[in-house]
């Protein structure tokens, strides 16, 4: 049996905890309390954090989507079929820095339901191991419903990435993805090595879209609504940019899904806004109106890719490519895209910052 | 034996302020004729309705200073409205010392209070204007998006019975205001 300090037992149950090898609720009193951290760790805690983390997160991209067959690009041409595994027989390394170890004792060592007692976590320089491991705690505090603050004020999370993909709502609630976002070399690591990683993650970030949509319904300042829908905004005109340079648009099918199965039932406009307090000048609230159809509006980007794709023959190069683009467009579809567009243009006329208390939310969303 | 003073201070605001709020939304033109030929009859209803024309935008500007302007080219719709008002607060107040020392202290502590007070009641009031100012365009903003939508909707019928006219000769128009369907019978 191995033996470890306290500090160090606290550490790689967080660890375990963000690669799903303990629950949630487990770790939920150990994150919301601070404990004191030994400032570094015994080799036998070493060798276990690194089974941890070599393990787990490999299980863990498999239980959040990388286990479901499916189709995604090698090359214009080449389209693979099969488990995430299958379709990369090649192992891929993903490599977790010191960053990584920095942000296991943050977690411990802070009181993060206090937020005005934790001091940001700092980090720029992300390795594609860094961004999985900010990504599954950003999942560890939602599920812990922690306050998103000590999150949302750290710069290591800022800067990732994969946070901003899979959290919009979290890290810019309070203040929105600047327009450059985080850095340039942590966006190219992630749409060139990190494409694995994209790819299990695709079914995690549809459900989690989903639940940023859901959620949408209990925000009641502007000023909020704002900040979210700008950063989902920001974020996805970032991530289809590089995407569409380095051809890689089947990677954004996460926002078709997403948006499939939130206008499924052809919700109301009111879904989206009904929470919004009738407070503040109109303009305000013509803006977070706006704000709250940023996914809605999104879906024309992918809409677009669709078009062209429509017009490439059987004989053109491409022909693999758009073909599977056409495929995940049907999780939407065209009936789907035009109730989005219905959307976008209620949720910007003009009366539309009244507030419609006649129409109420008539069907509920389901996952 | 000590003696009291007693330090009294008044103070006035005086300031001009001006609030204003506005929203903004699109219009949709469908393709029918060419741009061009599709924003000189969609401003040709919007002059039906008041507004006038200035090159590529309209503009009405209405009794309560409402002012709706319409880029034609751009097909944005942009309703503002502001108001000002001249502001002029004062506020008293009075204080006890016991040493004549002092005296000059307090009155500028009393002055500071004051100053502060009347700085709250400034931006009540202004937020009052601004609320009155609100609720006046929320008023207005469902009239003005059916009447839009109207302009709208007749622009684009205008330009369909010309894009058939030029198909071919047409035979019969029915339109059902209640629907707002348009059937146009050409022969070609």
């Amino acid at each position: 049996m191995n033996r470890v300090a306290q500090s160090e037992f606290d550490l790689l149950t967080v660890a375990k905890a963000l690669t799903g090898g303990v629950s949630a609720g487990a770790v939920e009193p150990l994150l919301r309390t601070p404990h004191t951290m030994a400032p570094q760790l015994g080799p036998t805690s070493i060798g276990l954090l690194k089974q941890i983390l070599g393990r787990g997160a490999i299980l863990e991209l498999g239980r959040r989507g990388g286990w479901r067959p499916c189709s995604h690009l090698r090359s214009l041409e080449e389209v693979p079929t099969g488990r995430l595994w299958e379709r990369h027989p090649q192992p891929v390394s993903v490599h977790f820095s010191a960053l990584t170890m920095k942000l296991l004792q943050w977690l411990v060592a802070s009181p993060l339901s206090v937020p005005s007692e934790c001091k940001p976590l700092k980090g720029k320089k992300l390795t594609l191991g860094d961004q999985l491991a900010l990504y599954l705690s950003c999942d560890l505090a939602t599920r812990c419903e922690l306050p998103p603050g000590p999150f949302a004020d750290s710069p290591a999370f800022r800067h990732a990435p994969l946070c901003w993909l899979g959290f919009p709502e979290l890290l810019g609630r309070k203040k929105p993805m600047p327009k450059d976002g985080p850095p340039a070399q942590a966006w190219e690591v992630l749409v060139t090595e990190g494409v694995v990683l994209l790819e299990a993650l695709q079914q995690d970030l549809a459900r989690r879209w989903v639940q940023i949509e859901r959620g949408k319904r209990g925000v009641v300042k502007p000023q909020v609504m704002i900040a979210i829908g700008e950063s989902q905004g920001a974020v996805l005109a970032r991530m289809a940019e590089l995407l569409e340079h380095h051809d890689r648009r089947d990677l954004m099918s996460f926002v078709v899904e997403a948006a499939g199965r939130v206008l499924r039932y052809r919700p109301e406009a009111t879904w989206w806004i009904g929470g919004i307090a009738q407070v503040g000048t109109l303009s305000e609230r013509q803006q977070a109106f706006r704000a709250a159809g940023a996914l809605l509006e999104a879906v024309a980007i992918p809409g677009r890719w669709v078009e062209q794709a429509q017009g490439v023959r059987f004989f053109d190069d491409d022909y693999g490519a758009s073909q599977l683009l056409l495929k995940q467009w049907e999780q939407l579809g065209p009936e789907g895209m035009a109730h989005a567009h219905q959307l976008v243009q209620r949720l910007q006329k003009l009366d539309a910052a009244l507030g419609d208390q006649q129409t109420k939310p008539t069907e509920e969303v389901t996952q | 034996m000590s003696r009291a003073y007693r330090i009294a201070v008044s103070e006035t605001l005086r300031r001009h302020v001006k609030v204003d709020d506005g929203v903004q939304t699109s219009v949709e033109l469908l393709p029918i004729l060419p741009a061009d030929r599709m924003c000189d009859l969609l401003a040709a209803e919007l002059e039906e309705l008041g507004f006038e024309r200035d090159g590529n935008t309209a503009t009405r500007v209405e009794e309560d200073g409402t002012e709706v302007t319409v880029d034609l080219e751009q097909g944005t719709v942009t309703v503002r409205l502001s108001a000002e008002a001249d502001l002029e607060l004062s506020r008293k107040g009075s204080g006890s010392v016991y040493d004549r020392r002092q005296a000059k202290n307090a009155q500028k502590q009393l002055r500071e209070r004051l100053q502060g007070e009347l700085e709250r009641q400034a931006d009540a009031r202004t937020e009052e204007l601004r609320q009155e100012v609100t609720e006046k365009l929320e008023r207005k903003l469902k009239d003005l998006q059916q009447e839009i939508d109207g302009a709208v909707n007749r622009s684009s019928a205008g330009a369909l019975k010309e894009k058939a006219a030029s198909l071919g000769e047409i035979e019969e128009i029915s339109e059902d205001a209640e629907t707002g369907s348009l059937t146009i019978r050409v022969r070609v």
